[in-house]
């Protein structure tokens, strides 16, 4: 056992080691930085960058703002992936072509995504291009409340597919007896779904809101590239706030609110894998 | 085992390789002493530490000087310099850039630079013309001069144009020296403005006085226009950077954009281009001034001529006495012009040789090094200026840049022309384009653009600009 052991962690070594150096360490001198008082020197200061950061009306604006996007963004992709994925496990003309178009968002580079999308919510782009001709008022989309909108159908609409596979593939694992069995009692459509569907892909649906709550935060870059370091007030998230706290070279204010950030994310996680677990040891 | 070994080894050198390539992200910057930073900096490594050079040992001290560019001026510099002191080397360090990839260079030097100040590990000097002053200033990297100043004897203020000097200091200490200094100010023509009868008071007009003797010039009826200017959405932002206590509160806490002031100061700009007293086409030759920056009493011989040829296309007779006039001044600040600082040099808060680095940035503004004519720049020494000035009378004539709109054609050097640029020299006492200001001025830029192409009405985007001020400035 030992010995297994010893080989597991041989071969576990290289990524571990690359982990270590590259976040882990890094996190924990910044962890270490975010009691300190300015860099050089750094004397303890106990948790007053702490404080510093939450008098600081932007740092609350950027967290209520990530809060709001992860709320309303995370529930209506997985709705929206579920759906699909239900729809495309179906005999349906074109299907495995349908799949894969889901999965094209994925692959094609966020830069050339986002001047697509600039061009389409400019002040003279298409979008407003139509509504003219439809003798509407123009919007100036990406400078008005619609702009927290607009990144969630980016936000949507680029992780869709991945999720749509880890449910199709959570789908297909159930078996096809069950729906066969239940539709022999009497069970409509609805209950199969309610009983059989929801229930078995329940271990599946951890994870891929899990995936999609830490996906939702890296919706920063496609903001950064559409909206720039200080974008409308809807939209100033965590990360424009870290990024700016970076360039202002506020290591203290930064590495706290990364600190922060990093907590409410593993509060999160494992609530998450722990309802996970008593569902599982709840259905067994 | 020893196979174990082996592939541990292995196993190591390959994770390495696999995720050093991803390591240049955010992370670096504020994992600062990790030290992942020094083994990638293609040219200049600022993070090359300058305790391990200031040998304590030897008599001999290394001073570890960071730029951007090459600079033949600084390399000229350390060559006399470490003639006259055997004992001391000057490292000069700038970063090998490429044309195609100049900008990211130009960031990836600020941003390992930072990284390597907040670690403590930057180099002794610094030329602050790319870097971060005021971050710097904040986090007490830098070393305040102005102790250094008082208690020097052979440092006398009376050499030095002071003007300039001290208004780039931060309440009384000064962390960044320049070296020398552009004007910026407006190109007019003495004999069209003569003609309009309009007295032109420009050392101390404010930009209220400056509409108001807009509006008489223009009255008279010769030239449409009275200022050439890039564009409404500058002029706004200049006329902001003016007043900004006006609009963003001394504690930096508080904007005011969303008042009637900031609407009507946009209202009032559009105004001024509706109307025609200040407009963007013609290039300054529609009009009786222009922005101008002059880089050195020859370069000011060589732009008037420049911007004089550029009036003769609208109106013949005109501008054949271009001079230099003082941009107007905010309402609540001191009358004078404008300059902007020129290789300014600041010495890092941990250099282990500050004395030593003190009499270099001071050798640089002796008379010596400065006085060379052929340096772009108004030099901060005082005898350096007189004897650029005289050189440039007793040559009476030199050429144009080949390349120029002059075509290599000889400019006389007009005695009269030269002795007037001295009450704008002394007289500059506002540093251009402030660095406190200037992420306002951009969004200032940026938003007022929708206001002026009239997408927007001017409280929309009064509005707008409040909110993201709002958000920096309780960042």
């Amino acid at each position: 056992m030992s010995r297994d052991g010893a080989v597991a962690g041989l071969f576990l070594a290289p990524s571990l080691i690359g982990f270590s150096v590259f976040y882990l360490i890094p996190f924990v001198l910044g962890f270490y930085q975010s009691f300190t008082d300015g860099a050089i020197g750094g004397q303890l200061v106990g948790f007053r960058n702490y404080a510093d950061l939450l008098h600081s009306a932007s740092f609350r604006k950027a967290a209520g703002n990530t809060m709001l996007f992860t709320a309303v963004g995370v529930p209506l992709l997985i709705i929206l992936s579920m759906t699909l994925a239900i729809l495309l496990n179906r005999s349906l003309y074109l299907r495995s072509w349908l799949r894969t178009s889901f999965m094209l968002p994925l692959v094609v580079p966020v830069a050339s995504v986002v001047t697509v999308w600039q061009v389409f919510f400019d002040w003279n782009g298409t979008l407003n291009a139509w509504l003219h001709e439809l003798g509407m008022a123009r919007v100036d989309w990406m400078q008005s409340n619609w702009s927290m909108s607009i990144v969630v159908v980016m936000y949507v609409w680029k992780n869709i597919g991945y999720d749509m596979i880890l449910l199709l593939a959570g789908l297909q694992s159930i078996p096809k007896d069950y729906y066969e069995t239940a539709s022999l009692e009497g069970a409509g459509r609805f209950r199969q779904f309610r009983h059989i569907t929801v229930i078995y892909l329940t271990p599946t649906l951890f994870f891929v809101l899990l995936i999609s709550i830490i996906n939702s935060f890296k919706v920063f870059r496609e903001t950064y590239l559409l909206a720039g370091d200080y974008p409308y007030d809807r939209l100033y998230m965590l990360q424009h706030y870290m990024n700016n706290m970076f360039f202002e070279l506020d290591v203290q204010k930064l590495t706290a609110a990364a600190t922060l950030m990093v907590g409410c994310i593993v509060m999160l996680t494992s609530g998450l894998l722990r309802a996970e677990r008593r569902f599982r040891e709840n259905s067994e | 085992m020893k196979k174990y070994s082996k592939g541990l080894i292995a196993g190591c050198l390959l994770a390495l390789a696999l995720t050093a390539c991803t390591g240049g992200g955010l992370t670096n910057g504020n994992a600062g002493s990790s030290g992942s930073e020094t083994g990638e900096g293609t040219g200049a490594s600022p993070a090359a530490s300058s305790d391990g050079n200031a040998s304590h040992d030897g008599s001999k001290k290394t001073i570890v000087f960071s730029t951007f560019w090459q600079d033949p001026k600084y390399e000229e510099a350390k060559k006399e310099y470490e003639a006259l002191h055997p004992d001391v080397e000057i490292k000069l360090e700038n970063v090998d850039y490429t044309d195609a990839t100049l900008e990211a260079d130009m960031e990836k030097y600020v941003t390992t630079t930072n990284a390597a100040m907040l670690a403590g590990k930057g180099p002794d000097l610094l030329e602050m013309d790319m870097l971060p002053v005021d971050s710097y200033m904040k986090h007490g990297l830098l070393t305040d001069l102005s102790p250094m100043m008082a208690q020097d004897n052979s440092f006398k203020k009376a050499d030095y144009f002071m003007n300039v000097i001290d208004n780039v200091r931060a309440g009384d200490s000064l962390y960044s020296m320049p070296l020398s200094f552009f004007l910026m100010g407006f190109a007019g023509d003495e004999g069209a403005i003569g003609k309009t009868g309009v007295k032109v008071d420009d050392q101390s007009w404010s930009w209220a006085d400056f509409t108001k003797t807009a509006k008489s010039m223009t009255a008279t009826g010769g030239l449409p226009s009275v200022l050439s200017y890039e564009g409404p959405e500058y002029l706004l932002g200049e006329m902001v950077s003016d007043n900004y206590s006006l609009f963003v509160e001394p504690d930096g806490r508080k904007a005011h954009f969303d008042s009637a002031s900031f609407t009507g100061l946009m209202k009032q700009v559009k105004g001024m281009f509706d109307e025609g007293l200040v407009s963007k086409i013609g290039r300054g030759a529609n009009a009786y001034f222009q922005s101008v920056q002059i880089n050195s009493p020859k370069d000011y011989l060589e732009s008037m001529q420049v911007a004089g040829l550029q009036m003769k296309m609208f109106a013949k007779e005109d501008g054949d006495h271009m001079k230099l006039y003082a941009k107007p001044h905010a309402q609540d600040t001191a009358a004078g012009g404008y300059f902007k600082t020129y290789r300014s040099v600041a010495i890092s808060e941990n250099s282990k040789v500050k004395p030593e680095a003190w009499d270099f940035i001071k050798f640089m503004l002796s008379q010596d090094i400065q006085s060379a004519a052929t340096t772009t720049g108004f030099p901060v020494n005082k005898a350096a200026y007189a004897i650029q000035i005289g050189e440039l009378k007793k040559q009476g004539a030199f050429k144009s840049a080949e390349e120029g709109p002059l075509h290599g054609s000889m400019i006389q050097a007009d005695g009269g022309m030269l002795s007037g640029l001295d009450t704008y020299v002394n007289g500059a006492v506002h540093p251009a384009q402030d660095n406190k200001s200037d992420k306002m001025r951009e969004l200032i830029i940026t938003e007022s653009k929708a206001y002026f192409a009239g997408q927007k009405t001017a409280e929309a985007v009064a509005n707008l600009v409040q909110n993201k001020a709002m958000t920096y400035l309780n960042e």
